[in-house]
Parts: C-alpha cells; sequence; structure tokens
C-alpha cells in the first residue's frame, strides 16, 4: 500500500490512492467483485459522513473497516442464502472475471478457487499476508487478534488449501 | 499429512497466484465521494467574482512555479527542469545460485526496499556487467544478456520486462533485433523506442587475457523496426578505446559516451555528447567533449552519465588520504561553470568504498542518482561495503534497505 496522505490531502486523496488496492483487498475475501466494490465505498461514505474518525495510520483503519464489512456482507449472504447463488453465476475463478481467468495460467486458477474454498477468517489472513504482504503483527492488528493466532489461522489455511490443491490434481 | 514443503509451495504459489489476478482484475475509478454532499446554490453575482479571482490565483500558481523551476535552483543544469519524483522501484539483475548462466532479477520498492516480485530465466548471461537499464516511468526495464562464454561467436539479444504500479512483473518480451557480437554497454532513451549500444564484433575471448577488437563505435537501434545508424570512432583507428558507460540526456536527443582509452597504466577518460538527429557518421564528429583527462589526475573520473539538462554526473576518487575517496559531481556543459559536489564519502567512514568497483546509474530523468558496488563484488568478503549502495539526495548517501543480500551484475531505476 502507498504511503497514506491523508494528513496532507484529505480523505479524496486517501480515497483515491487506496480504493483499487481495497476493492481487490475485499474481492479476494468475498469472491466477488461487485460486493467488493460496495463495501469499500460504504467504508469511505461512512467516514465521509462522520468527519473524521480515523485515527493514527488511516491504512489500518481503512484495512480493517473492509474486512469487518466483508464480513457482515459475508453473514448477510449467508442468511439470504445468496452466496450460493452467486457462485453458480460467477466465474470458475472468482473474483475474476470469465475473461480474466482466461489469461491466467491453470494453476492459479486452481490456488485462487482453493483460497475461495476457505472459511472467511483464513482467506483474510492469507489475503492480508499473501497479497498486502503484511507482517504477522500487522495482520493481528488489523484483525484485532493476536500474533499467536494470525499464525497458526494462517498455517491452517495452507495446509488446507495443500490438501485441496493436491486432491484436484 | 501435510508437509512443511507443501506449506512453503503452497505459500509461493498463493502469493503468485493473487499477485498475478491483482495484476490483471481491472477496477474501475473510485466513483465520486463527494455525491452526497448537498451545496447551498451559487448566488448569480458571485459567478465574475470567483471566476476573476480564479484568474488571480491560476497568474499567482504559475509565477510561482516558474521561479521553483528556474535554472538557478537545478544544481548543474543550465536548462530548466521540473523536479523529477523519485523512482518508486528499482530493479537488480544477479546470477542465481545454479551458475553464471542463469538470471534472477528481483523488483524492490525505493521506499523499505521490499521485494515486490522477481523472476528468472535460464542460458542468460548478462555479460561484463551492468547492462539492465529503464525507461522513464519506471515501468519498463531492459537488459542485453547472450549465454555464457562458449568461446564461440556470440549473438546478443536484447528484453524488456515491464511491471505494474505495484512492482509486480507484468511482461517479459524480446525487443529489437539480436545482433551480433558481445554488446559492452547499452542504454535506451527514456521514451524507450530507440537504444544505443556499443559491440565487440567478436564472440568470446579465446582465451585468457586476450579481448576481443574493440572499435568504440556507437550503434543507436530503432526498437520498432531494427533499423541501425553507426557512428564510427575514428579515434579508436590510433588507439584502443572500450565505451565504459552509455546514458541518455532527458531531452531522448542527446547520448552521453563515457570511453576509455586503454593502454599501459591508467586509463584516460573522454566523455562526449554526441547529437543523435543525424544518420550517423563520425561520433567525434557529431560530438561536443564534455571532459578528457590524462593519467596524471589527483581527483579522477572513473565513471560519468548524463545529469539534468545538458550537464553530466560523474563518480570521481580522490587521491590523498588514507585511501581514494568517492566523490560524486555533477559538471555543467558550459566550459568555466563551477562543479556541484553531490555527495562525498566521509573522510572517517568506517567502511570505505572501493573506488574502482563502484557503479553510478542515474534515472532517465538524471535527476536522482545511485551508487553501488558493481564488477569484481561478488564474494562474501566484500558484504562491509554493501550499506554504502544508496541514492544520493542533500549531500547524502540514503541507503537502500534489503542491499546486503543482493550483489547485483546490474542494476537499474
Amino acid at each position: 500500500m502507498k504511503p497514506s496522505t491523508y494528513r496532507d490531502g484529505g480523505l479524496d486523496e486517501v480515497f483515491r490512492l487506496h480504493w483499487a488496492e481495497l476493492v481487490r483487498l475485499a474481492a479476494f475475501i468475498l469472491s466477488d467483485r461487485g460486493a467488493a466494490e460496495d463495501v469499500v465505498q460504504d467504508v469511505f461514505m461512512r467516514v465521509h459522513r462522520r468527519g473524521d474518525p480515523m485515527r493514527g495510520d488511516p491504512q489500518y483503519y481503512l484495512r480493517a473497516a473492509v474486512i469487518n464489512g466483508c464480513r457482515t456482507t459475508l453473514r448477510r449472504w449467508r442468511l439470504i442464502r445468496r452466496h450460493a447463488e452467486q457462485q453458480e453465476r460467477a466465474s470458475p475463478c472468482p473474483p475474476l472475471t470469465a475473461e480474466e481467468a482466461a489469461m491466467l495460467s491453470e494453476d492459479r486458477r486452481r490456488v485462487l478457487a482453493a483460497l475461495a474454498s476457505l472459511p472467511p477468517r483464513r482467506r483474510e489472513v492469507l489475503v492480508l499476508r499473501f497479497y498486502l504482504e503484511l507482517s504477522e503483527a500487522e495482520i493481528a492488528t488489523t484483525l484485532g487478534i493476536s500474533p499467536g493466532t494470525v499464525k497458526s489461522t494462517a498455517a491452517r489455511g495452507l495446509a488446507a488449501m495443500a490438501r485441496e490443491l493436491r486432491e484436484t490434481s | 499429512m501435510t508437509s512443511e514443503d507443501d506449506i512453503t509451495r503452497t505459500a509461493d504459489r498463493l502469493s503468485a497466484a493473487l499477485g498475478a489476478a491483482a495484476d490483471l482484475m481491472v477496477v474501475p475509478d473510485a466513483p465520486a465521494l463527494r455525491a452526497e454532499r448537498h451545496f447551498k446554490p451559487a448566488k448569480g453575482w458571485l459567478l465574475p467574482l470567483t471566476a476573476a479571482a480564479s484568474v488571480v490565483v491560476i497568474a499567482l500558481v504559475a509565477v510561482f512555479v516558474t521561479h521553483q523551476a528556474s535554472p538557478a535552483r537545478t544544481p548543474g543544469g543550465t536548462q530548466a527542469a521540473a523536479q523529477a519524483p523519485l523512482p518508486e522501484f528499482y530493479m537488480t539483475a544477479s546470477y542465481a545460485s545454479t551458475g553464471p548462466n542463469d538470471l534472477y532479477f528481483q523488483v524492490r520498492r525505493t521506499a523499505g526496499g521490499a521485494v515486490t516480485d522477481s523472476m528468472s530465466i535460464s542460458a542468460a548471461h548478462l555479460g561484463w556487467g551492468g547492462y539492465l537499464t529503464a525507461a522513464a516511468g519506471d515501468r519498463d526495464f531492459y537488459f542485453a544478456h547472450y549465454p555464457y562464454c562458449t568461446k564461440a561467436a556470440t549473438v546478443t539479444t536484447f528484453s524488456r520486462i515491464t511491471i505494474t504500479s505495484s512492482g509486480r512483473i507484468s511482461s517479459f518480451t524480446a525487443v529489437g533485433r539480436p545482433v551480433p557480437g558481445m554488446v559492452t554497454d547499452f542504454a535506451v532513451s527514456p521514451d524507450g523506442s530507440r537504444m544505443a549500444y556499443n559491440a565487440l564484433a567478436a564472440g568470446c575471448p579465446s582465451g585468457p587475457g586476450t579481448l576481443p577488437a574493440m572499435t568504440g563505435d556507437i550503434q543507436i537501434m530503432n526498437l520498432s523496426t531494427g533499423a541501425t545508424r553507426t557512428w564510427q570512432n575514428t579515434a579508436a583507428q590510433t588507439r584502443t578505446t572500450a565505451v565504459s558507460a552509455l546514458s541518455w540526456a532527458a531531452d531522448g536527443r542527446t547520448l552521453v559516451i563515457d570511453e576509455d582509452s586503454l593502454g599501459g597504466g591508467r586509463s584516460e577518460p573522454t566523455v562526449y555528447r554526441l547529437d543523435t538527429a543525424s544518420s550517423g557518421g563520425s561520433l567525434q564528429g557529431d560530438s561536443t567533449t564534455l571532459l578528457r583527462q590524462n593519467s596524471s589526475c589527483s581527483t579522477c573520473v572513473s565513471l560519468a552519465v548524463a545529469g539534468p539538462g545538458d550537464s553530466i554526473t560523474a563518480l570521481e576518487s580522490q587521491t590523498g588520504g588514507q585511501h581514494p575517496r568517492v566523490l560524486v559531481v555533477s559538471i555543467p556543459a558550459a566550459a568555466g561553470s563551477p562543479r556541484t559536489v553531490l555527495y562525498r564519502e566521509p573522510d572517517d567512514s568506517a567502511n570505505p568504498v572501493l573506488t574502482g568497483s563502484m557503479g553510478l546509474f542515474a534515472d532517465p530523468s538524471g535527476q536522482w542518482v545511485m551508487l553501488w558496488p558493481t564488477g569484481g563484488v561478488s564474494s562474501p568478503q566484500h558484504h562491509p561495503i554493501v550499506p554504502a549502495a544508496g541514492w544520493i539526495s542533500g549531500g547524502r548517501l540514503h541507503s537502500l534497505p534489503g542491499a546486503a543480500t543482493v550483489f547485483p551484475q546490474g542494476i537499474a531505476w
């Protein structure tokens, strides 16, 4: 993530700088691009309406807010069983469109599919670790859990993915 | 049961898949954040007043910007040049542990030094080192390569590595036309359309201590068409010359050539400024000589590259103390204009820099330069000098995090 310029450039600048990366973060967790954009926009609109709730580094606040937004969305999907219907309509390699997925190698498509099959918490940890390249300590701060939990969740997530990839190979 | 190897391999695959997917994922532009904000309708009489105020503000901003970019504020340059941003990424090329025929590239962030991506290619060798260069915009990197010396005639090919705004490698493609022989130095123009190079006509040296014939000629290839123009080095008819460095000025037309005349004792560098607008001809005829130095120098230029405007930036070694000190200076093109010292190695440096094995790498604007140990520095005992690598600004060497883990054969930003 680029250095934040929230203090210098205001919310507009933070929004412009981080929009795409936060959308990708949400898309990897939700496996749904449209919903990811909704979540990120909701986060920014909430910040915008409330004025200035961000304290310290806005990157941590925004990542945490986006992940919370993703959780809310996943809960809503579970309640109304929309997620399953969406998965049927979606690309074979969420969150990419079918055209984008076609440009990805078979191996990478399988890896993304294995990631999408993980429980949300494991997916969050792995995306923060391997997409945003955050350290265990940073992930712990973002998710509000202990570094030890980050480590064990990541290990279980990777082990589950390894098994899944072995079975589908 | 999942083994440790499985986990590690899965982590690597996941990292690569997420990076590739993120690069492919097209995210629409951020929507208007202020869509919900309510504004009171402006009153009609405010419009002309607002317009007049805008004109005054624009005029003031123009005056301010002109003042900020005036030549007096551009050290070393006689032409006004806007401050180019510090390159966000740099690329290193080194030999993989499997041997000198495998090249390993890393993309790193200038701030923080994090590796954002890497790749390796087989059956490729950077030759005499340092043949990695970048076009303006900090996204396209080029390198020249050929199979490791086989004592047979070789062909040098050129490739481009493109990175995304997040530092991921998005493409690796061949560019231009292969060149017979060994390219000893090359540079791609800031707009990425042309490549200047010097090549040895023969193949690899036929044995220890022997070198193919050097010509000192300069070729410029159009990377779209492969058409090549040649400037012959007439001085090479009377003495042995070798091109030490090629670099393009930010204007994309001027090529700075740092040439060494070889012979017994110390080398004698000459720095030319070649106007590449013509269709080719004589290097000396189409160039102005910016610098010529004989072997009795006390502060000796070891390398010179294009600087901002029409200046050059030179790496010098100053003798006189316990060991030679490194100086990086900006030398204006106009004769008699004062030089500016951009960096001087501290006298009390705990880890003196080995001047002879240092490289100077400028970005395409010529405004940012990097100092880095290059050829000959490949063994672990040289580790202590690596922290001296970094980029120069405000008289200081800003070290590049992560430098200690890389001994690049090539580096560019």
